[in-house]
């Protein structure tokens, strides 16, 4: 019942749920990592049925799909790409205002600078 | 006295943030469950055209055991290029982000060396280049590839750092070797016509891109896990 969509799918609004409620810049970038698992976890289970092979070693039947399999290998070099950019922008934003909530942040950027 | 301001301020939203936080999770279930349902009664997306081809041709096309190696060397090398290149504008990206200077010391990182870690991945880090020049070599064979193999052997340098946390790195010299192979890997390509025309070049192709992608993917991991990890010392030349 519980196949490779459903669980993507659900993780997916679990990521939703912790970039919309929470307010804490780590948190919000753990949810950015968790959405793209799911992504990437549902882009390899569409189209995939049990008993099928890895597409390797010159097998021609009976092979998955090798078009996302291939597309995911991008998509998780990106996602490194993204959380490392994402993290380095936060202890940017940590070293100016001295804190890791959204609000506060916000709120010190209004009042002209660090403290 | 601003930032007691502040926390009081944050104090006074707790007591909405709770019932904030409520309504968002409850919106967000009745998405999860109106998602779960159209899944249930649409299905999944079929792509069997697309399938069947690669199914049938790529052994013929490309020379590739392997069929992922052979769509993101082949058939979609574009994507290939630009996914190089966004890690390279993200390692560039970092470098300017970390550029402020640190007035830390990295004296007490030299006294966390741990004799046990230390035999065990001296032990184990001619393995990890062994095991990591194997999937980028063998990639268009077996399961492997550039990518694969580059992040494997992006451990090397880890192992280092757990090893000998207070040597002195200098990354500035990755970072000139992450661009000339990005600039190998454009150039090479566009060989790749003179790869569908001859047979016997095309498993070369395949090698030798696998190898260069593999290096610099090794190259931007290895620079974002130093600029990570000596966030707070001057160990980094370039600094």
């Amino acid at each position: 019942m519980l196949n490779g969509e459903i669980t993507s799918i659900i993780l997916f609004f679990i990521g939703v749920y912790g970039i919309i409620a929470r307010r804490n810049m780590v948190k919000s970038i753990i949810s950015i990592g968790i959405m793209e698992m799911a992504i990437i976890l549902f882009l390899l289970s569409v189209n995939f049925e049990k008993g099928m092979r890895a597409p390797v070693s010159g097998l021609t039947s009976n092979i998955s799909d090798p078009l996302p399999q291939a597309l995911m290998i991008t998509a998780i070099i990106i996602g490194v790409a993204v959380n490392a950019i994402g993290l380095s922008l936060f202890i940017n934003i940590y070293h100016k205002y001295g804190t890791t909530n959204w609000t506060k942040a916000a709120y010190k950027r209004r009042q002209g600078g660090r403290k | 006295m601003k930032i007691s301001k502040i926390s009081k301020a944050i104090k006074a939203n707790d007591a909405k943030n709770g019932l904030r936080r409520i309504l968002v999770a409850s919106f967000i279930l009745g998405i999860t469950i109106i998602f779960l349902f159209l899944y249930k009664h649409i299905g999944s997306v079929d792509s069997v055209e697309l399938y069947s081809y690669y199914k049938k041709m790529y052994i013929h096309d490309t020379y590739s055991q392997n069929a992922v190696t052979a769509i993101y060397l082949n058939y979609r090398v574009f994507d290939t290029f630009f996914e190089a290149l966004l890690l390279m504008i993200c390692v560039t990206g970092i470098m300017y982000f970390f550029k402020e200077k640190s007035t830390y010391n990295n004296s007490e990182y030299k006294e966390k060396k741990h004799e046990l870690l230390e035999a065990a991945l001296n032990f184990l880090y001619p393995i990890i280049i062994v095991f990591g020049i194997y999937l980028i070599l063998y990639g268009s064979k077996s399961p492997g590839g550039g990518f694969q193999g580059g992040a494997v052997l992006a451990a090397v340098f880890m192992s280092r750092y757990l090893v000998n946390p207070g040597a002195i790195w200098h990354v500035d010299s990755l970072k000139n070797v992450e661009k000339m192979l990005y600039l190998l890997i454009v150039s090479f390509s566009s060989l790749l016509i003179l790869a569908n025309s001859y047979i016997e070049f095309k498993s070369l192709y395949l090698i030798i891109m696998n190898f260069l992608i593999g290096f610099k993917v090794f190259c931007g991991l290895s620079i974002i896990f130093f600029y990570f990890a000596y966030i707070d010392t001057d160990s980094l030349e370039s600094w």
